[in-house]
């Protein structure tokens, strides 16, 4: 298929990877950020390629395994009281201090997953007087969609729309690996 | 969650004030925000996260790319 099979030609990437490993004149080590990257690096095999002189370690980046503990609690809580609770379908298993959402939802709780959090925000509109909530996790990719259905609520004049936000940002975690002593 | 996904804009249309587009994803249709890309038209494919569309991709950047992927490659070990 037309830029798939461009982007996997076997003679360019070792051209590449041959290019790599004779500039390279000490050993690196690069930590790539993304979960997405990982499951590249590995599916491919980059790391077996470039192992002579490159160390690929992989980073802690994934919103979903960074959501504290308490924010699950809380949104836990609103589901036992009533609220209907919408995330992407990778929050339902993280566990909170009592158990994930999967459970709650096996409880009789309304856990929703949703592809986007405009669906919740047609989901409240299609719930009035109900609360919904979109527990909201992300980097910054995702924080602007998020923001984005906000104000699509607002202006729809939605009063039963709320957004658990546990978004975080990647540079102030770089600056922190970056200004640590032994780096 | 962290995954963008290319899909091919079939229809536009507007939703309660918002400019939105069906989106066709190997056979799957869903519906995408397509504020930030006000030139999007039918028949486009977009790169969409979270139920927005980031960016519409464009065959030139794709062959830019694999041009200079290509360069890399050529020149080798030169500094």
């Amino acid at each position: 298929m037309r830029f798939i099979d461009e982007y996997r030609d076997p003679q360019l990437a070792g051209a590449l990877v041959d290019t790599i490993l004779r500039r390279a004149r000490r050993s690196w080590t690069i930590m790539e950020v993304c979960g997405g990257q990982t499951h590249s690096i590995l599916e491919h095999g980059l790391d077996a390629l470039l192992e002579e002189r490159v160390t690929l370690l992989h980073g802690p980046g994934c919103p979903v395994c960074v959501t504290p503990l308490e924010t699950l609690d809380r949104a836990l809580a609103l589901v036992e009281r009533g609220a209907v609770l919408c995330s992407f379908g990778d929050m339902l298993r993280v566990p909170g201090s009592r158990g994930d959402l999967l459970g709650a939802r096996a409880r009789g709780g309304e856990v929703r997953v949703v592809y986007s959090p405009f669906d919740a925000v047609r989901l409240a509109a299609e719930r009035p007087g109900r609360p919904v909530v979109f527990l909201a996790v992300g980097f910054e990719t995702t924080a602007p969609a998020v923001a984005a259905a906000t104000r699509w609520a607002q202006a729809r004049r939605l009063e039963n729309f709320f957004v658990l936000a546990s978004h975080v940002r990647v540079p102030p975690a770089l600056d922190a690996i970056a200004a640590a002593p032994e780096s | 969650m962290c995954l963008a996904v290319p899909g091919r804009v079939c229809e536009l249309y507007e939703e309660a004030g918002l400019r939105v587009a069906a989106v066709e994803f190997a056979g799957v249709r869903r519906r995408v925000c397509i504020e930030t890309l006000p030139n999007v038209a039918s028949g486009s494919w977009v790169l969409v996260h979270a139920g927005v569309a980031l960016q519409e991709l464009d065959p030139r950047a794709a062959e830019e790319s694999l041009r200079l992927l290509a360069e890399a490659a050529r020149r080798g070990g030169g500094s």
